[in-house]
């Protein structure tokens, strides 16, 4: 029988460094670590999700596993899903049809320009900010406390 | 770290006040959450995304309140409040703060 295999290194500090056990040189380094290593930091935000669940952890409610039941019921995600993707596909085509109806009437140039860019920059803008809150949304430990 | 309401930590003496210690977070619910809740609000019962909104700004201001505590090289943090206010539509803004102190070590029983 052979004992169970200590975690490596990095594994260690990144539970030290969540729990807050770290100070000083060891601290600092860590510190610089964290911010050129995305892996590392992933690795501590998981820690501290860990850190937040079980601070929180309380008696289930009677309502929970109710709760439980409905989301994974295959009814309530279709019915929620079809009309996420309803909402999504309608509100995308009346944009466009928006847009169209626009460039085709006898507004001044300049107006259907303005409009466009404003358009596009919108969707850009949002685009970027998805986009930022998707790369960062792994290293969020407090995505996931329930109350 | 020990976290109190009360203004000393019960069976302990205080060595010394290290000052005002704070976190606080702004976070928003992204828009599906938004969209149930609005549709939980017209048949009623409880708005889980938002219950679960506010928790996560909750523990989110009282780590960085033990952050900034433990950088202070305090043992507690006395007097704790929490705040919250509405900065935008739909967020959960949480303010937590107290008093950084030092405590004297435990007697031994």
């Amino acid at each position: 029988m052979s004992a169970d295999p200590q975690p490596p290194d990095d594994a260690l500090l990144a539970m030290a460094y969540a729990d807050r056990e770290l100070s000083g040189e060891a601290l600092r380094r860590f510190e610089l670590r964290l911010a050129e290593e995305p892996e590392l930091a992933r690795v501590v935000s998981e820690h501290q999700r860990l850190a937040v669940l079980a601070r929180n952890a309380r008696p289930v409610e009677p309502m929970d596993p109710e709760w439980a039941r409905l989301r994974r019921s295959p009814l309530q995600r279709a019915l929620r899903g079809a009309g996420l993707l309803l909402i999504t596909l309608g509100l995308a085509l009346l944009s466009g049809v928006a847009l169209w109806r626009l460039m085709h009437t006898d507004l001044p140039p300049a107006l259907k320009l303005g409009s466009a860019a404003a358009l596009l920059g919108t969707l850009l803008y949002f685009a970027a900010i998805a986009r930022a809150r998707w790369r960062t949304r792994a290293y969020d430990p407090y995505r996931n406390v329930r109350r | 770290m020990i976290l109190t309401t009360t203004e000393t930590v019960p069976g302990r003496a205080i060595e010394s006040a290290l000052g005002l210690v704070k976190g606080n977070t702004v976070r928003a619910a992204h828009a599906g959450d938004d969209m149930q809740a609005w549709f939980k609000n017209l048949v009623g019962g409880e708005l889980e995304e938002y219950t679960a909104l506010l928790a996560g700004a909750r523990e989110q201001a009282l780590d960085r309140l033990i952050a900034d505590a433990r950088a202070r090289g305090a043992d507690a943090v006395v007097g704790l409040h929490f705040s919250s206010c509405e900065i935008a539509e739909g967020a959960a803004e949480f303010l937590v703060y107290g008093t950084a102190v030092k405590l004297l070590p435990q007697k031994p029983v």
